[in-house]
């Protein structure tokens, strides 16, 4: 659901004029007294809207023992365009910057602030390090810096259409999702070890809500049986590039997650892949959402949705995008 | 304590085993687990002073979710570690369920309701119990209690379901569940204050951060509440 604003915010327009700098966030955890900065690998996309796991040298960091700290740094190099009737706030008016976090897997959100910036400020560096107490997050945190309005002492008489309520979110800056544990890959897939079965099977939980429940290993698996004697061919270890078989598994997998998906559904689906329906975020129905909506897979038809599969898989790996 | 998981196959089961034998398989090293749990529901059921036969009748359900609720979050919290993460996983409150104490969840909901159990992770009795009780947790059991005994399963449901985008604001709703206690009980019920509280509080967060609000939760909750009070 987009919320609909009744007041100006963040354009792309003004973004620009801004002069924002934005910096990935650092981690780290404290133990014996030290500090220990976590890395970040694996990264993909840019400054503005990134992803990426952390990296602990030390291989002692654990979520469960440890308090995780992130801290999050950022200048605007001419924040003056902010104020006044063609900003997104009165001339006299506060704009505070904060950072959104959520961690999905354990249900729980919260937001720390950075800092302040008035109409007289010429270039702002704020910046804040936020602490998460051990055991609170799990999975990944999605991080996102935002301006709200902080403080609010009325406006002229041209400022009027201007957001007046504070704690309003009035722009974001950037956003970014870091993988805190596991092993980061999109699809939940295990090893078995059993001579008696086939080489691959999909695991998908019929009693799952897709609306409510994740896409992890609870709800939908890929089982490869390492007993299998074509289990070599699968070549787990290199590209899909390298592995036909492999990305064979992956296509029927996919399909077979997105007939399931739809059955269980019933009614709903309709509403799923056209992106008017309040899926839970991480949930089986936004996976499937995503691969209809922004990957344009065709669901109308079973042969139709297979040969969709393939032909992304196949423009997409000549590309080098995967 | 290192907390078992169990896959909604595996539950199943253990589920049906418990359904034909009405005996459950409860491993050795969890006997002390289950005799806790077993004692905290024989303590709340003498608070109210009824047996396990009236759960279903007038409002005990709900006393016996709150009671009970705040018992088992300070045994779970501090005599077996648990906390947010591990309460997240759904596994954690199947295992309890149906290999611990199948016996205490049908008494309180009877075995034809599989989702109380094992089958959908979002209703898990002891799961949703143990949330509700962390969400409107006010620092002690005590006031805690204070703020709960007026409810209804109606303001479980509400507060437990209405998770959002992406997670509870922990804070946000201790406040509101702290400013909720204040309005008038009879009120509250016959307009369903909560209900409604909880679907404004969902628009309004769309596009206010309640703890960025000048007067942080606080303020925020005092206004959302304000609003029905003037009805």
């Amino acid at each position: 659901m987009e919320s609909f604003n009744l007041y100006p915010v963040l354009s792309q327009k003004l973004f620009e004029s801004i002069g924002y700098i934005p910096s990935e966030p650092k981690f780290s955890y404290f133990e014996n007294d030290r500090v220990h900065d976590l890395g970040l690998k694996n990264s993909t996309g840019n400054q503005l809207n990134l992803t990426a796991e952390i990296e602990d040298v030390r291989c002692h960091f654990e979520l469960e023992k440890h308090e995780l700290s992130v801290s999050k740094s950022v200048t605007i190099n001419s924040p003056q365009f902010l104020f006044g009737e063609k900003g997104i706030v009165p001339q006299n008016a506060t704009i505070g910057v904060a950072v959104q976090w959520i961690s999905s897997k354990s249900d729980h959100r919260g937001v720390f602030q950075l800092g302040q910036i008035s109409k007289k400020d010429k270039k702002v560096e704020l910046s804040s390090t936020y602490h998460f107490r051990p055991s609170l997050v799990r999975g990944s945190i999605i991080l996102r810096t935002v301006l709200y309005l902080k403080e609010y002492s009325g406006c002229s008489p041209n400022e009027k259409h201007l957001c007046n309520q504070t704690g309003t979110i009035i722009g974001t800056f950037d956003g970014c999702e870091i993988l805190v544990e596991g092993n980061g890959s999109i699809f939940p897939i295990v090893e078995i070890n059993d001579p008696s079965k086939p080489l691959w099977k999909l695991y998908y939980d019929d009693s799952a809500d897709p609306l409510q429940d994740a896409f992890d290993e609870e709800h939908v698996e890929i089982r490869l049986n390492k007993a299998h004697p074509s289990y070599d061919e699968l070549k787990i270890d290199s590209s899909l590039k390298e592995s036909p078989l492999f990305l064979e598994v992956i296509s029927s997998a996919l399909m077979i997650i997105i007939e399931s998906a739809k059955n269980a559904l019933g009614p709903d689906w309709d509403a799923v892949i056209n992106d008017q329906s309040s899926f839970d975020r991480g949930s089986i129905a936004e996976a499937v959402s995503y691969f209809v909506t922004k990957l344009g897979w065709e669901t109308s038809s079973p042969s139709l949705m297979a040969e969709s599969i393939h032909n992304f898989f196949d423009n997409n790996l000549k590309g080098g995008n995967l | 304590m290192n907390w078992p998981r169990l896959d909604k196959t595996k539950s199943e089961q253990l589920f049906n085993d418990y359904c034909n034998s009405k005996e459950y398989l409860t491993q050795f090293e969890h006997r002390e687990l289950r005799s806790d749990l077993c004692s905290l529901f024989s303590e709340a059921l003498a608070e109210l002073g009824i047996g396990p036969e009236m759960i279903p009748k007038k409002n005990y359900a709900y006393q016996v979710d709150y009671i009970y609720g705040i018992k088992i979050y300070l045994l779970l919290n501090n005599k077996y570690g648990m906390n947010v993460r591990t309460a997240s996983y759904a596994g954690v409150w199947r295992f309890i369920g149906v290999q611990v104490v199948p016996d205490i969840v049908d008494m309180r909901y009877g075995t034809n309701h599989p989702d109380r159990f094992w089958k959908k992770d979002r209703r898990l009795w002891l799961r949703v119990i143990w949330w509700y009780i962390y969400l409107s947790w006010q620092g002690d059991e005590e006031s805690t209690r204070c703020v709960l005994m007026d409810n209804s399963t109606d303001e479980i449901l509400q507060l437990v379901d209405r998770c959002g985008r992406g997670g509870y604001r922990v804070e946000l709703y201790r406040e509101l569940m702290r400013q909720h206690a204040l309005i008038d009980p009879v009120k509250r019920r016959k307009q369903q204050i909560f209900r409604r509280i909880m679907v404004l509080n969902t628009a309004r967060v769309q596009v206010v951060e309640p703890s960025l609000v000048d007067g942080g939760e606080s303020r925020y909750v005092t206004n959302l509440v304000m609003y029905f009070n003037n009805i």
